[in-house]
């Protein structure tokens, strides 16, 4: 139970995602600008990174290891990673229309978010087995969404601020992330 | 659906194409690899040991690594012998839970049950604090590199006791990775005897 | 569109769009991972941008090749297989030929997969045009990319621990500010240098590339004059 515990506090607080190993920029930087949009998105990664972690782990463990193929790992884990997201779109679209409607268009963005095969080939590097894969990938989405919801808040902030022109748009964002990040370095010592 | 069996088709030929261009790669760039891990791994070995010129790799007994939390860590170990044969004591190679991810670790221990010397592997520990833990000369390993323990090693604040280590503090967790791995290439130590055959 | 030097043939402005114009980290926004994460260091950031030029230019010159071959329905996860296809052999190669790079470059060479210039790039440009102008739309780009990490890379390693390229040059006369090298370093350093580049160009970015980057649209840049 510790084990867990830990894993999860790690992936969420002591080395947050985004703000610490730099996974997820991309829709960190795009999707952030507004809160709704950013919950939106972060539901959305929670959902498809817990689901994507189990995923790959079940096909490392259980087919990539006794083939002697961990080679494949790259290939496999982004091609289950992109079916996935497609099955998700579709069971979504007929299942749970509600849901799709606000989550759906952040789906395609996903495949190529960094933090979902970060997080499945960390896994493996970690030499975790199916559960705990499972366990860090939701735990890694948690703490994606907890940075990008943060995040939209301060850029909310800053877009009514008076920022000089040439820092507009992105070195601004790049700059309050970087204070954003230098908080969560608080911490740090947590665990010590 | 017809039409969507000859892109599906293509797609598959793709990815067949592909598959068998990296088993092509991973034959050619596998051993290439397995044995720099190899030599670098001597080279470890020999620094932990210095005494030692050959070693023969020990099978380990199933379950070791149930037996107890230092015990979990062993991956693998060797007997070291010096240029007469004699037995000059136990390589044992680690992977202890750090902060970022396992951390691998090459512990020597003579007949004794003194340690000869530690090594860490590469590691992604926080530059500054953990890492610095992990540098040859830090606090913690010159403390582990000079002990001979009698009982499973602890992490502490301050001074240090019998078979205690002072630890670096901001990175206690760094501290007992390195801490947890000498203690199991002790114990795996207590269990061989003086010619290296488990007891 | 074009620098100050009026660029005759095609082939030299899809090459010098890729480094400056369009340059993807700097102007595009893209591929802001490992921008972030290997430019510790100088070293570092040049390694990660030739392994990342290696895969953009055969990725682009294979895609390029079996463009007419490849079925629409199929296109984006053919491209997907080709890329991941290549990531490995880069990984494979740096594992077995340069082993320090692998270290310090970590998960960032598989994640070079999931790096949206290189998948931008095949849909926008490979898929659309001969191999001879797709690969050099790869050096550039491949080229710009380096450059941009190269430069973050040098400064965090400069200011933040008072080398370059590993050689110890003010270490050792003042305390360097080590933040930089830790994860707040990296944001500042490339928000400051997009700022900076912004205010000497006197141009703008309003919008991330990555944001638009979903696999059916192309990554596009967005830029305002001033």
């Amino acid at each position: 139970m510790n084990t867990y515990f830990l894993i999860i506090m790690s992936a969420i607080l002591v080395d947050n995602f985004v703000l610490s190993k730099f996974l997820g920029i991309c829709p960190f930087l795009g999707v952030s600008k507004k809160l709704e949009t950013a919950a939106g998105m972060g539901g959305a990664v929670i959902f498809v990174m817990t689901l994507a972690s189990l995923a790959t782990a079940v096909l490392y463990q259980f087919v990539l290891v006794p083939l002697g193929m961990e080679y494949l790992q790259t290939l496999g884990f982004i091609l289950v990673i992109a079916a996935l997201v497609q099955f998700v779109e579709i069971v979504l679209k007929k299942m749970v229309p509600p849901l799709y409607q606000a989550l759906g268009i952040y789906l395609p963005l996903i495949t190529t978010n960094c933090a979902v095969l970060g997080a499945a080939l960390l896994a493996v590097s970690n030499e975790y087995d199916v559960l705990k894969s499972t366990v860090y990938g939701f735990a890694a989405g948690v703490g994606f969404t907890l940075a990008l919801v943060l995040f939209s808040g301060v850029r909310e902030k800053i877009e009514m601020a008076d920022v000089p022109d040439a820092l507009k748009g992105i070195p601004a964002a790049l700059i309050a992330a970087a204070l954003v990040s230098m908080s969560f370095f608080g911490f740090q010592g947590l665990f010590a | 659906m017809r039409d969507l069996i000859k892109p599906a088709l293509i797609l598959f030929s793709v990815t067949v194409v592909v598959v068998a261009l990296l088993a092509f790669t991973d034959g050619l760039t596998a051993p290439i690899i397995a044995e720099r891990t190899k030599a670098d791994l001597d080279a470890a070995k020999k620094s932990v040991l210095p005494l030692a010129e050959s070693f023969t790799e020990l099978t380990l007994p199933q379950g070791l690594a149930q037996e107890s939390e230092g015990l979990s860590t062993v991956r693998q170990a060797w007997v070291a012998k010096d240029a007469s044969a004699a037995v000059v004591g136990t390589v044992v190679s680690l992977a202890s839970k750090g902060y970022a991810g396992p951390v691998g670790f090459t512990v020597g221990i003579d007949p004794t049950g003194k340690v000869t010397g530690i090594k860490a592997g590469s590691h992604k520990e926080t530059p500054g604090l953990g890492d610095k833990v992990l540098a040859p000369g830090s606090k913690v390993m010159k403390q582990l590199a000079a002990l001979t323990p009698t009982a499973p090693l602890k992490v502490v604040k301050g001074t240090p006791g019998l078979n205690e280590v002072d630890a670096v503090s901001g990175s206690t967790i760094t501290s007992r990775a390195a801490t947890r791995a000498v203690t199991g290439a002790w114990e795996l130590s207590t269990r061989l005897t003086a010619e290296g055959e488990w007891k | 569109m074009s620098t100050a030097i009026k660029l005759p043939s095609k082939a030299w402005s899809v090459l010098g769009s890729g480094i400056i114009t369009e340059n993807p980290t700097l102007r595009l926004v893209l591929g802001t991972c490992p921008t972030l994460a290997v430019t510790t260091s100088a070293v570092n950031g040049l390694g990660m941008g030739l392994a990342t030029l290696a895969v953009l230019v055969a990725s682009n010159a294979l895609i390029s090749l079996v463009r007419n071959v490849i079925p629409d329905k199929v296109r984006i996860p053919a491209y997907v297989v080709i890329i991941a296809g290549l990531v490995t052999i880069v990984q494979m190669l740096i594992k077995a030929y340069l082993p320090f790079l692998d270290a310090a470059l970590g998960i960032f060479i598989p994640l070079i997969v999931v790096n949206c210039i290189i998948l931008g790039r095949a849909e926008m440009f490979a898929a659309k045009n001969p191999v001879g102008l797709s690969a050099l739309d790869g050096i550039g780009m491949g080229i710009g990319f380096t450059l941009a990490l190269f430069a973050i890379g040098s400064i965090r390693e400069f200011f933040g621990a008072g080398a370059w390229m590993g050689i110890n040059l003010t270490a050792d006369l003042w305390p360097a500010a080590a933040v930089l090298i830790l994860p707040p370093g990296g944001f500042l350093a490339f928000g400051a240098v997009i700022g900076i580049l912004n205010k000497v160009t006197n141009r703008r970015i309003t919008a991330t590339g990555c944001a638009t980057c979903s696999m059916e649209e192309a990554c596009a840049p967005q830029e305002a004059s001033k």
